[in-house]
């Protein structure tokens, strides 16, 4: 699929392509947050890319944003363009932030980029975030949270933290309100989780004990947080589709170099069928899922509709990223073990995409009941 | 429950609704009886005649609606959802390889005389490319055609044309020049149009081959024997029918493509609704995981053919190379009509076994993809050497 050709999309491929496979590598063995990928794009204000002009921001539109994450994937982040996506993407949340601060705050996005992690889901609740049971106690200053969050992604390099919790307990009205915290605040007690996978950031469990809050860290409107959060994070999976497809072309074009390479019974194994046929079948699978992800990105997400293009694009990108990668994985042979021919980072991280931002199978039960009609069966 | 087509332009929406309302009246009894009966369904082809449905892509100067394969795909597609395969392929015959064809690469003088016709009804298409010794190997058909006077005489024998019994135009493809010694392996092919109710001298002999798909047009063996064919019937020129023969099957690849994308979501719409009426332990069978998470998938994979689908006919349009997308398009739409059909007939239990529940038909219909107009391996072969550089593997 040929991509939209313009010069924020050009700049994106040119800044990508200068983080090649080594230094992936290097970032992936190590465990350290890619500090020179994240301050190049700051620094060419990549992070403005669908931000406003007023603050900052390049003014561009969502499609492009995903155009470009395909190709940050595919040359060469894999999955850790998640940092550009989300990077990118946050303003679009904080754009809901009281006045007092959201200004301040898509300005810094633009011109150096803000750290924010998601503390949404909990040991008890997962797929579904009406059953979280983080509490936020309405008091004379402000409000009182308290409770644990699970999955929170790069909260030892966060600026802030977005902290879902319940502001009323109240029968038919169980609200859920977005608060932004200051990820160094001392009563969130952070725990590193030992986790295989996107070895670029790390994942922590957050104790909030009797964190205080004033009334301007509230994004959107009390009690219907999800409001604000639920078009933003269906954007969310449009990117993460995005993201998942160049990661997979990625690994099909290094399994398909592999191929064409190397020799058994005298000519490339890229001849045989067996090993052929299968990575074509994932290129056309993946193709598609492209052509339908951007197909998706010209939705308006305001729309209705835009949850449903989301949900589909995301199982198609799914489907056939994790066809693509694990059969790029078996063309490498015995290569694919080893961690200097990088198709392993490419398969772990894909693997665990299936469970994040939802398990598949949810994505699937979701699409049965709001597409196909059928009972709601989670 | 559809697929994701909102954002389709009103005129788009608008061909939907006239054509549905033009033929919604072919219930699945009518396609079920014209199938067990292997009789071609005149009625609605006269429902599509009248109402100048073989004029989509005609250009206005020859009275039709001077609209493009993008057209002609969406009308495919919406009649394969309707009413099924058999419905969609007649539109495929006529628009994809009559009009599209003679508009691009007939002579005027063709042009001129038989493009209105196909506006009022007066035809139906037949290509007769495939042969019992030539199927996905075009360069080995052994049908041939020698110079004679001021046309060809055509001798030869071709296999799986659908609708030869019927067609009054027949293109088909023969060698004119042999092969060993043409310069470049491609050459030596033409395309004849044969015009079946003006043949002045040789025969052709039609043999119906009794098939399991689309039996209410027929498949067919054609027998050429001395065949006359004036010159000013060639399409294209002598001897390079190669150079035009990629683009005329991009097209038919993109028309089937919308015809199977179209016959997937008509079996998921008709399991869905199954499973939603059908009761097991207290609760429509719809409720179940097993059921609903495989049609959920298969609708995904439609939506996905469809995407590329449109690509392909929005590039062919413009002129530009479709042929990755073309492809494509024919291998996800057969895949997707696979699942789904798959999927559809085991929702359905043991109500998928009657004839009468129409499932096993589109069933028999949709597989025909998989095989037609090329056998997936030969897809997965072109992706694999255009989109991933691949060496050929055969």
């Amino acid at each position: 699929m040929e991509s939209i050709k313009n010069e924020a999309i050009e700049k994106v491929k040119e800044l990508s392509s200068s983080f090649d496979v080594s230094y992936w590598r290097r970032i992936y063995s190590s465990r350290l947050f890619p500090e020179e990928y994240w301050n190049s794009i700051a620094k060419n204000g990549l992070f403005g890319f669908i931000l406003d002009e007023k603050y900052g921001g390049m003014g561009r539109k969502f499609i492009e944003l995903v155009h470009s994450t395909i190709i940050a994937a595919r040359y060469y982040a894999g999955m850790g363009s998640y940092l550009f996506f989300s990077g990118a993407l946050v303003g679009k949340l904080l754009e809901h932030c009281k006045d007092s601060l959201r200004n301040g705050l898509l300005r810094r996005i633009c011109e150096s980029g803000l750290k924010v992690s998601i503390a949404a889901t909990e040991e008890g609740s997962g797929s579904n975030i009406l059953s979280i049971s983080t509490f936020a106690e309405r008091h004379s200053n402000g409000y009182r949270i308290t409770g644990s969050k699970m999955f929170v992604a790069n909260a030892d390099v966060a600026d802030y933290i977005i902290v879902f919790a319940i502001t009323s307990k109240e029968e038919g009205n169980k609200g859920i309100t977005m608060f932004l915290v200051d990820a160094d605040d001392k009563d969130i007690e952070k725990v590193k989780l030992e986790k295989v996978g996107m070895e670029f950031m790390n994942l922590f469990s957050l104790n909030i004990n009797e964190l205080d809050v004033s009334e301007d860290s509230i994004i959107g409107e009390i009690g219907d947080g999800w409001s604000v959060a639920r078009s933003v994070f269906a954007m969310d999976r449009v990117l993460t589709s995005a993201a998942l497809i160049g990661t997979a072309n990625l690994a099909l074009d290094t399994a398909c170099k592999y191929a064409t390479k190397r020799i058994l019974s005298g000519k490339p194994i890229a001849t045989n069928q067996a090993i052929q046929f299968p990575l074509a079948d994932a290129a056309a699978r993946l193709y598609g899922a492209e052509a339908f992800t951007l197909k998706a990105a010209s939705i308006k997400p305001e729309e209705r509709k835009f949850a449903s293009y989301s949900n589909i694009a995301l199982l198609l990108a799914l489907e056939s990223s994790w066809l693509a990668v694990d059969r790029a994985f078996q063309t490498l042979g015995g290569h694919a073990a080893l961690i200097d021919y990088d198709l392993s980072r490419y398969w772990k991280d894909i693997r665990l995409m299936r469970l994040h931002p939802l398990p598949e199978e949810i994505i699937c039960a979701i699409i049965a009941h709001k597409d196909l009609d059928l009972p709601k069966s989670y | 429950m559809q697929l994701m087509l909102s954002e389709e332009k009103e005129e788009h929406r608008i061909i939907r609704e006239s054509l549905s309302s033009t033929i919604s009246r072919f219930d699945n009894l009518y396609w079920r009886e014209h199938d067990r009966k292997a009789q071609f369904p005149q009625e609605y082809f006269d429902a599509l005649a009248s109402n100048n449905w073989f004029g989509l892509n005609v250009p206005e100067a020859y009275g039709g609606a001077g609209l493009g394969l993008t057209e002609v795909s969406i009308a495919i597609h919406e009649a394969a959802r309707i009413c099924g395969v058999a419905a969609a392929d007649i539109i495929m015959a006529n628009c994809t390889f009559g009009v599209e064809t003679y508009k691009r690469f007939a002579n005027e003088e063709i042009k001129a005389r038989l493009l209105k016709e196909f506006v009022s009804g007066r035809h139906i298409v037949s290509f007769a490319i495939t042969e019992p010794g030539a199927g996905v190997n075009t360069l080995d058909i052994s049908t041939k055609a020698r110079r004679e006077g001021d046309g060809y005489i055509i001798n030869g024998q071709k296999i799986w044309i659908t609708l030869a019994h019927k067609a009054t135009l027949m293109n088909v493809l023969a060698r004119t020049k042999p092969k060993d010694i043409v310069k470049k392996r491609t050459e030596g092919l033409t395309i004849f149009l044969v015009e079946i109710d003006k043949i002045k001298r040789g025969s052709i002999r039609i043999k119906r081959i009794d098939d399991i798909s689309m039996r209410a047009l027929g498949s067919n063996e054609v027998f050429f024997d001395e065949l006359f064919v004036p010159e000013t019937n060639i399409i294209g020129e002598v001897d390079r029918a190669w150079d035009i023969l990629p683009t005329i099957l991009n097209a038919e690849r993109i028309s089937t493509a919308s015809m199977s994308i179209g016959l997937g979501e008509l079996l998921i719409k008709m399991a869905c609704d199954y499973a939603k009426q059908r009761i097991v332990f207290s609760r429509p069978i719809g409720s179940n995981q097993a059921i609903q998470l495989p049609l959920a998938r298969a609708f995904a994979q439609l939506n996905a053919a469809w995407a590329v689908t449109e690509v392909a006919a929005r590039k062919y349009d413009n002129g530009e190379d479709c042929s990755i997308p073309a492809n494509v398009a024919a291998y996800l739409g057969a895949e997707a009509a696979s699942l789904a059909s798959d999927r559809a007939m085991q929702t359905f239990g043991g109500m998928a076994y009657s004839s009468d529940s129409d499932v096993e038909r589109h069933w028999r219909d949709g597989r025909l993809f998989r095989t037609g107009p090329l056998p997936e391996e030969m897809a997965l072969s072109f992706i694999a050497q255009r989109l991933l550089n691949l060496p050929r593997s055969y």
